[in-house]
């Protein structure tokens, strides 16, 4: 099988010292380097154009797929308990069953997916809160600049940015909603706030609990702004809104406001894991989800302690508590199996695949690419590259590009080279 | 000088340790410290008990507010490469203020630039003390900036001993125990065989072995998510803990 991508060489220490500090100052990365690790990657993942081309088709088939199986999932109010989802965030979601659900805006989506041995593959989809905006946008156009026989694949922040505006209006007020002491989220909403700008909208960054609502509309509750909101984007996750002090009204999020929000907590119900183990229980095809999933158990009904599987938690976050046997301790190992025997309707199993390892200089990588949807639309990727077949905090940034028009690199066999100055 | 100019004299290119500094609060330099003059001259505070710079040991300094850059510069005397680690986020009506901090790094900046600290010189990390531990009772409203460090945040143990580093002292007021936060990465050197040390800054020492307890949740893969949603509480109470909500919502 050809890989989807072409090698590329790295950019020179020079040039990548200078593209890691505009990331600092014009994208708001403020974590680039996490314990050992360089959170950016200092060579861009080049994707032929048909696999770029490929990848695009998949990911809005199963936006489409997704969003219909929510809409039908969240009146099956008999298959929520199947999802492992907290006590409390089950019957907000009850609650919005019953017609009064928080209406949505500009639908933000990543699908992460993998080559492998068999073609593409998702590993999962981050349905609720897909991080990544300011990675995938911003340091990617600054990495795009030193290969100029390539371009990007889109830019997600921008165009969610635009998406926004489009639907609610220059000059609006939206709150980002988000774990405010938490510099990893904070920098994306930063940096969101910052292109909501330029699009021409007033961009709030705050904690889900300065968020109120008045007769179902929006309002903040802070010391430095009482105003309406038109929208409010959320970067918090649904399942942890429920650790809020119930005074917030942060069931605002799921259900009861007239204000809408991108993305409604409705979403959890296809962010967690477990989402495939009711999807024969549904009236919607998933033929595409089907097809690109690997095979996902219950882990009481599978061999999980096999090297064919890896254990998730139901709604882990960015490698959080993946059990993934050969790539741990022992000990981590069996901290996590422990867990799943005690928890199994918090966990799901999935088949493991082989993963197509990308050339560095550094040695093989895994590379996963998060392609984004607004609205079904796919707006653009974010590249993450690990040095082994597990994506997690450990993961670094990689700029996703794509050859350029008139460059048939795989026919010369050459390298994409980087603008040598 | 600029922002970034700021931000390059605390963290030179080239320089192994600058890959830690943390950038926020210099990246929001012209929004907290918009040229303001620090609170406290830069280079005051005796580090004599101190010792002198030497490649096998490194320095954590947990002191509270701008003290800890004071502190950092005098080290920088000693032969030291102070490594700014703040990583409060900035925000309107903070819970902490990070605006002493970000001052003195500015002013700071410019008195690095003719120290000419050796390109080798061992790292002393820099850490507010007070990133949990507001001034004032946090109100609802406040915009929640306390932060915590985690493991990730520095070099893994592996890392400093393959740059001969065996030794770390860590500075601390009217202490010389580390917090909960920092007793995960502490521990985690200790396991691999780093010697701890803990001195009161307050007291000019004497240097005490540090023996660090097991912290919960420790090496646990929830245990970033959990300290962030302020589900786990060290027995001062409020590690990570929500901002109280006023008795009524709404309003």
């Amino acid at each position: 099988m050809i890989a989807p991508w072409l090698s590329a060489n790295p950019l020179l220490p020079a040039d990548f010292a200078q593209v890691r500090r505009r990331a600092v100052f014009d994208c708001c990365k403020w974590d680039p380097q996490v314990e050992d690790t360089a959170s950016l990657a200092a060579l861009p993942l080049v994707l032929r154009q048909e696999a770029w081309a490929e990848l695009v088709l998949l990911a809005e088939k199963l936006a489409r797929e997704t969003l219909a199986a929510e809409e039908e999932l969240l009146g099956r109010l008999d298959l929520h308990g199947r999802l492992g989802l907290p006590r409390q965030a089950a019957r907000a979601l009850a609650s919005a069953n019953r017609g009064r659900r928080s209406p949505g805006v500009a639908r933000l989506i990543r699908f992460d997916f993998h080559h492998t041995s068999e073609g593409w593959r998702i590993s999962e989809a981050n349905t609720d809160v897909p991080g990544g905006l300011n990675e995938a946008s911003g340091f990617t156009q600054l990495v795009a600049q030193h290969y100029p026989e390539t371009c990007t694949v889109g830019d997600p922040a921008g165009t969610y940015a635009q998406s926004l505006r489009d639907a609610l209006g220059a000059g609006a007020r939206v709150a980002l909603v988000h774990a405010t002491a938490y510099s990893d989220d904070h920098q994306m909403m930063a940096y969101l706030a910052r292109r909501l700008d330029v699009a021409g909208i007033h961009a709030h960054l705050v904690s889900p609990a300065h968020v109120r609502w008045r007769s179902g509309h929006a309002y903040l509750a802070t010391d430095w702004s009482r105003e309406p909101m038109a929208g409010l984007v959320r970067f918090f996750p649904a399942e942890w809104l429920p650790n809020l002090p119930a005074a917030c009204g942060w069931t605002g999020f799921f259900h009861g406001s007239q204000t809408p929000i991108s993305n409604p907590a409705t979403a959890v119900l296809t962010q967690s894991k477990r989402f495939p183990l009711v999807w024969d229980m549904l009236g919607t095809s998933l033929p595409m989800w089907q097809a690109l999933l690997p095979e996902t158990c219950d882990p009481r009904h599978c061999a999980w302690r096999s090297e064919e599987w890896l254990v998730k938690p139901a709604l882990g976050r960015v490698g959080d508590g993946v059990g993934f046997r050969d790539t741990m301790t022992v000990r981590e190992w069996e901290r996590i199996a422990r867990d799943v025997e005690r928890h199994p309707r918090c966990w799901v199993a999935q088949r493991r695949f082989e993963a197509t390892p990308f050339t560095t200089p550094c040695g093989p990588c895994y590379p996963c690419i998060g392609v984004y949807t607004v609205d079904t639309r796919v707006v653009g990727a974010y590249g993450r590259m690990a040095r082994r077949p597990l994506v997690d905090w450990r993961a670094q940034d990689i700029a996703v590009l794509v050859a350029g028009e008139n460059h048939d690199l795989d026919a010369v066999g050459r390298q994409v080279g980087r603008q040598e100055r | 000088m600029t922002k970034e100019e700021c931000f390059v004299a605390w963290a030179p290119d080239g320089i192994p340790w600058s890959q830690w500094a943390k950038p926020v609060v210099f990246a929001n330099l012209d929004r907290i410290a918009a040229g303001g003059v620090p609170d406290q001259p830069t280079t005051t505070l005796s580090v004599d008990w101190i010792p002198e710079a030497s490649h096998e040991r490194a320095l954590i300094v947990d002191v509270p507010g701008a003290e800890s850059v004071v502190l950092g510069l005098s080290l920088a005397r000693r032969g030291y490469r102070p490594v700014p680690l703040y990583n409060g986020t900035v925000g309107p009506a903070p819970v902490i203020d990070i605006e002493p901090i970000a001052r003195q790094l500015q002013a700071g900046a410019e008195v690095l630039h003719g120290l000419g600290i050796l390109p080798d010189a061992p790292p002393a990390f820099l850490l507010d003390a007070a990133r949990m531990t507001p001034k004032d009772a946090p109100g609802p409203g406040k915009f929640d900036n306390r932060w915590i460090v985690f493991p990730q945040d520095f070099p893994s143990a592996t890392y400093l001993r393959a740059r001969g580093i065996n030794e770390v002292l860590l500075l601390r007021r009217g202490t010389d125990a580390p917090g909960e936060d920092l007793a995960h990465v502490l521990l985690r050197w200790q396991e691999a065989g780093i010697h701890l040390l803990g001195g009161d800054v307050a007291a000019g020492g004497p240097w005490r072995e540090l023996r660090v307890r097991r912290p919960s949740l420790f090496r646990r893969a929830w245990y970033r998510t959990m300290a962030m949603l302020g589900l786990r509480r060290h027995d001062a109470g409020g590690f990570g803990a929500m901002i109280p909500l006023a008795s009524a919502g709404g309003g």
